[in-house]
């Protein structure tokens, strides 16, 4: 089933889940997951806490197997292809307790970069690229910890951005952020590289205003299943049940 | 690949250097531990120590107790350090895989511990330790041999971390053994009769051998082959088969959902 996804790759959809579920010993997170998301689109996630969002996040980035079913990015199966799908994702986790604190920003994203196949030059100029991108005007040889909480917050995305990856999985990129840059990342999701770069990107978030100002389509995922997909303009009723 | 590996390297090399003290305090450590054994040499007979000097003797089965204990635990401490601080996850969604992460991981403790030994060796010399009958080339190859064979029982021990985050009993049961049975301290020949032959079934004892002939009394590579070949088969069937339970165990926790867990 890998090879003829993988023939169909510039077709198939971005992201592509099938039957998917996941269980951590007898807790069942995920349960039959069938999903959809068309190359060039932002999906938002939407549910509450324990719902399976950040568990369904994983899964995509090859952190997590499935129990069950299978999932694709671009016709790649996370399970057994996972070298491809790492070249084609951008992971963007909750939180911002991902770096080397007593490292510099740039050094930081530096390695990251390193990691990701750039030798240092070219490595310094997509950091350049990716910090004008997100506005960063902040002291980047400052120590990572003693940034701001909205610059760690940028600096996460960033690290997301770095390899130019054609989905991007952010996981609350948003969530400690001042509504003025909340609403520039949003244009920068929305018009910069989804619009601009035809990125696809399935964004995890507990804000509804976010997924509607950005969003395709909005998926609610509650209790392991999904219960809505609405478009982004349309009431979230499970929500507001 | 290499500029990867240098990144590795020079990650570590920049969080060490922000905790400026730690360098000065290892090698002070280091210094003391050296004047003590010089002082307390004083009191043992050169002839039961397989005709070494004995303070020789001693100094050699520090330096390598030290960096065979780093090569035990620099694995292990990547893994607990990148889970806790969790970069754990960030480096592994990257196109950069685990054996890459792992073996990158330790270049920089590794070299460390090649230092670290060269501090034995410059401490050894302030107490009149002589350098007059060392044959550098079996000397650097044992001390290359035993880095890999050490490193693969540690790369194993990284397996226990990721698996159950911490209690590492193979560790604990290894560097006890060695210490104990290795010949640090004493020749292996002063162990009750029935006891001896686990020694041999101990890298660090193979290393000890072969280093000290190599160091200290100037020994071919013909006469140390034997502790050669012993530690290249360790490294042999260690490192590849302490790679793949490594990656095994990624795998299983990339099931059960502990990858990141603390």
């Amino acid at each position: 089933m890998g090879g003829r996804y993988a023939q169909r790759a510039m077709t198939d959809p971005a992201i592509l889940l099938r039957n998917v579920s996941k269980s951590f010993a007898a807790h069942e997170v995920l349960r039959g997951v069938d999903l959809e998301v068309a190359p060039g689109t932002i999906v938002g996630l939407l549910g509450r806490n324990g719902a399976g969002k950040t568990t369904l996040l994983e899964i995509l980035s090859t952190l997590l197997l499935p129990t069950s079913g299978q999932a694709f990015v671009h016709g790649h199966d996370v399970a057994t292809e996972a070298t491809q799908v790492k070249q084609l994702v951008g992971y963007c986790p909750c939180g911002f307790d991902t770096f080397y604190p007593r490292l510099s920003a740039a050094s930081n994203l530096e390695f990251f970069a390193a990691l990701n196949g750039f030798s240092l030059r070219d490595g310094r100029q997509r950091l350049d690229e990716v910090f004008d991108l997100l506005g960063v005007n902040g002291n980047r040889h400052l120590d990572f910890q003693r940034h701001s909480t909205g610059m760690k917050q940028k600096l996460v995305l960033g690290r997301a951005l770095l390899a130019d990856p054609r989905v991007l999985l952010l996981d609350e990129p948003t969530k400690s952020l001042d509504p003025r840059t909340q609403r520039e990342i949003w244009t920068l999701l929305r018009t910069t590289l989804v619009a601009g770069l035809k990125k696809t990107v399935l964004l995890v978030t507990h804000s509804e205003l976010e997924a509607q100002e950005v969003c395709d389509r909005i998926i609610v995922l509650e209790d392991g299943r999904i219960a809505e997909v609405t478009r982004g303009v349309e009431s979230l009723g499970v929500l507001q049940a | 690949m290499a500029w990867k590996a240098w990144a590795f390297f020079k990650r570590d090399l920049l969080v060490d250097l922000s905790y400026k003290l730690s360098f000065a305090l290892e090698a002070v450590h280091i210094l003391i531990a050296i004047a003590a054994f010089f002082f307390l040499s004083r009191l043992l007979d050169a002839r039961t120590l397989q005709g070494y000097d004995s303070f020789a003797f001693v100094l050699v089965g520090l330096a390598v107790n030290a960096y065979m204990t780093t090569c035990l635990i620099c694995f292990t401490q990547v893994v607990r350090d990148s889970q806790v601080s969790g970069t754990l996850k960030a480096v592994l969604v990257t196109p950069t895989s685990p054996r890459q992460f792992l073996a990158f991981s330790s270049l920089y403790p590794l070299s460390r511990a090649a230092v670290d030994a060269a501090v034995y060796g410059a401490g050894g010399l302030a107490f009149g330790l002589s350098l007059a009958r060392v044959n550098p080339v079996p000397a650097i190859l044992l001390f290359v041999g035993s880095m890999l064979a050490f490193s693969s029982i540690g790369m194993i021990s990284a397996t226990f971390i990721v698996m159950f985050k911490r209690g590492d009993p193979l560790l604990w049961l290894f560097g006890s053994g060695s210490w104990l049975l290795g010949g640090v301290m004493y020749p292996t020949d002063v162990l009750p009769q029935w006891l001896r032959p686990l020694a041999e079934f101990l890298p660090i004892t193979h290393a000890l051998r072969g280093l000290r002939a190599a160091l200290l009394a100037d020994a071919s590579l013909g006469t140390v082959v034997t502790e050669l070949g012993v530690l290249a088969l360790f490294a042999a069937v260690g490192l590849p088969a302490s790679v793949a339970i490594f990656e095994f165990g990624l795998r299983r926790a990339r099931m059960t959902g502990t990858l990141g867990h603390q």
